[in-house]
């Protein structure tokens, strides 16, 4: 990508040690970033405990694309004047092409991007990857439930029972 | 964050050493240390049939249901992309797609509801009214909860059907259902708090009469359009119990007359007049004077009352004397009567589109009434529970 040289570079250190070169606008999409070059304008190298390499270099990715998908949607109403409604609903559609495709991992890089996202405060991965979240547990049996979340049931066998029992079409596998 | 879901994610185990254990089975355990605020928002997301499911969990996650906090989370999201159901006589059909072919799955029948639903409210907090000429009840579609509504006072033939709405003070948390009828002195209305187990009526009483299309509640005001050549709608204020007049948008009140059809819906959080209408009444436009146009009147009520006409949407299809028109997730459903042809309209594109009605909705073909279509988002709300004095001397006489 062709970049100004006066475009400031941040540097992400990684839990285990990794580097990575990033401008500012991709780094200011983690509100937990920006907040610290607001505080501290002269922060150039940032280490993130809690991020592996893996997991931060995907975290950047998605950044970079919907920073550059800003972008150009910016210079093409600056072209134009206005935006195109329809050329703005092709873009977005693209952009949610994208996200999708970028949703395809498995369930533990999924739950680790969560605790990225969380912790680095990027508001438009953690609402992709939580609606994943949701969408992949939402036909599970409660039991699968507490598998996955490590979950200890309290409920006495009766209780368990007697609340089933209310609503037993909830239990029934749909189509 | 919810106290509940708190609990829950308190009740993990959060061993510290377990991080120190290889790789293989930390990864497996990564999930327990997602924080409670996220979890929140990952149950919030779900729908009404997984968080029922999922009430046997434990007993933090049984206790959501009652959790106004959660409730309130959870409608907020669903409220953004509400569900189509379908009554017809005695059984209820979700409409599960209706991108390129309309699909439908049966929900549920008789058994959950009371009686079959001659009308029904408008829906608030995911519940509805069905009612009759002589009864009503409250309907919670998501978690088949019901509840009847204590007998109205006027009974027998001086009225006629009224006209139900559901609405919800945002200062008392109360839910209200509110019913206008014509009986023999005139026009009167009645409210019953949920939860009261009576009518009390509305001293100032109606200023107009209302059109017999469905209310709609927005922010605490429950809304109907007014009958015929007044140009305007009611706006019932939940908390004060009291009614003013909204008039019509100007450019409305111009195009009105000849061949048109009003009603109400909500779209994006907002009042919403739906005006199909014939375009040969209307001035601008290059497109066929045949063809029907539908606007999108949207109600901005945070300052006085203004209107935008939001989507001027022009359907490849023919007129039709009625129609019906539901509004979900920033996608317009439209159908004519018998059944015989479906459309949808995409609002962020732009493009309508006939369904195909695959052999699933060969049901559909063979109802000769209209029957009711409403738009309801998912909830977990309770239904309050009716004190009934008449049902507690049945007891005791029995």
């Amino acid at each position: 990508m062709a970049r100004s040289s006066t475009e400031n570079m941040i540097t992400l250190m990684s839990s285990d040690g990794e580097e990575f070169m990033v401008t500012e606008k991709v780094a200011r999409e983690c509100t937990t970033i920006r907040n610290m070059l607001e505080d501290d304008c002269v922060i150039t190298n940032i280490p993130l405990p809690n991020v592996t390499s893996d997991i931060l270099s995907m975290v950047i990715e998605y950044c970079m694309e919907h920073v550059a998908a800003a972008e150009k949607a910016a210079a093409e109403t600056a072209e134009k004047g206005s935006s195109s409604a329809p050329a703005a609903a092709k873009a977005n559609k693209d952009l949610e092409e994208w996200d999708k495709a970028f949703m395809n991992v498995d369930v533990y890089t999924l739950c680790d991007l969560i605790l990225a996202a969380n912790y680095l405060n990027v508001s438009g991965l953690l609402d992709l990857t939580i609606q994943t979240a949701a969408n992949l547990i939402k036909g599970k049996s409660p039991e699968q439930i507490r598998k996955t979340f490590h979950i200890q049931n309290d409920l006495s066998l009766e209780e368990e029972e007697k609340i089933r029992s209310q609503t037993p079409w909830a239990f029934e596998k749909s189509e | 964050m919810s106290k509940a879901v708190e609990d829950a994610i308190a009740n993990l185990s959060l061993d510290e050493n377990k991080s120190k254990e290889d790789v293989s089975v930390k990864k497996e355990t990564r999930m327990q240390y997602i924080p409670a605020e996220v979890m929140v928002n990952i149950l919030k997301r779900l729908p009404g049939k997984s968080l029922v499911r999922f009430m046997t969990v434990c007993k933090s996650w049984h206790s959501l249901r009652l959790n106004y906090f959660f409730h309130n989370l959870h409608l907020d999201h669903s409220l953004k992309n509400p569900n189509i159901l379908i009554f017809d006589r005695n059984i209820v059909y979700l409409v599960s797609n209706f991108d390129n072919q309309l699909v439908i799955e049966k929900q549920f029948s008789a058994e959950v509801q009371r009686q079959e639903a001659s009308y029904t409210s408008n829906t608030c907090r995911g519940l509805m009214i069905l009612y009759g000429p002589k009864w009503g009840y409250v309907l919670n579609p998501c978690t088949r909860k019901v509840e009847d509504l204590p007998k109205a006072t006027p009974v027998g033939r001086d009225h006629n059907h009224p006209s139900i709405g559901l609405g919800f003070s945002t200062e008392t948390l109360e839910l209200k259902v509110v019913r206008i009828y014509e009986g023999g002195k005139g026009r009167s209305c009645e409210v019953c708090t949920l939860g009261e187990g009576t009518w009390r009526p509305i001293e100032k009483g109606v200023p107009f009469s209302v059109a017999e299309c469905l209310p709609a509640y927005v922010n605490g005001g429950l809304y109907w359009i007014v009958k015929e050549k007044y140009n305007c709608i009611l706006r019932f204020d939940v908390t004060k119990e009291e009614f003013t007049v909204v008039s019509f948008p100007p450019s409305l009140t111009k195009s009105l007359g000849g061949k048109s059809q009003l009603s109400l819906s909500v779209l994006r959080g907002r009042i919403c007049l739906v005006h199909w209408s014939l375009s040969s009444q209307i001035e601008f436009g290059d497109n066929d004077p045949c063809n029907p146009v539908i606007y999108l009147y949207v109600l901005d009520d945070s300052n006085g009352f203004t209107w935008k006409c939001e989507h001027e949407i022009w359907p490849d299809m023919p007129y039709s004397e009625s129609i019906s028109i539901v509004i979900s997730n920033d996608k317009v459903l439209l159908f004519r009567p018998n059944w015989e042809i479906w459309y949808s309209y995409d609002l962020q594109e732009g493009i309508t589109c006939q369904l195909s009605t695959p052999q699933d909705c060969s049901v559909l073909r063979s109802i000769d009434s209209t029957p009711l279509l409403v738009s309801c988002e998912e909830s977990i709300v309770p239904v309050p529970k009716v004190t009934r004095r008449i049902s507690r001397n049945k007891l005791l006489k029995e």
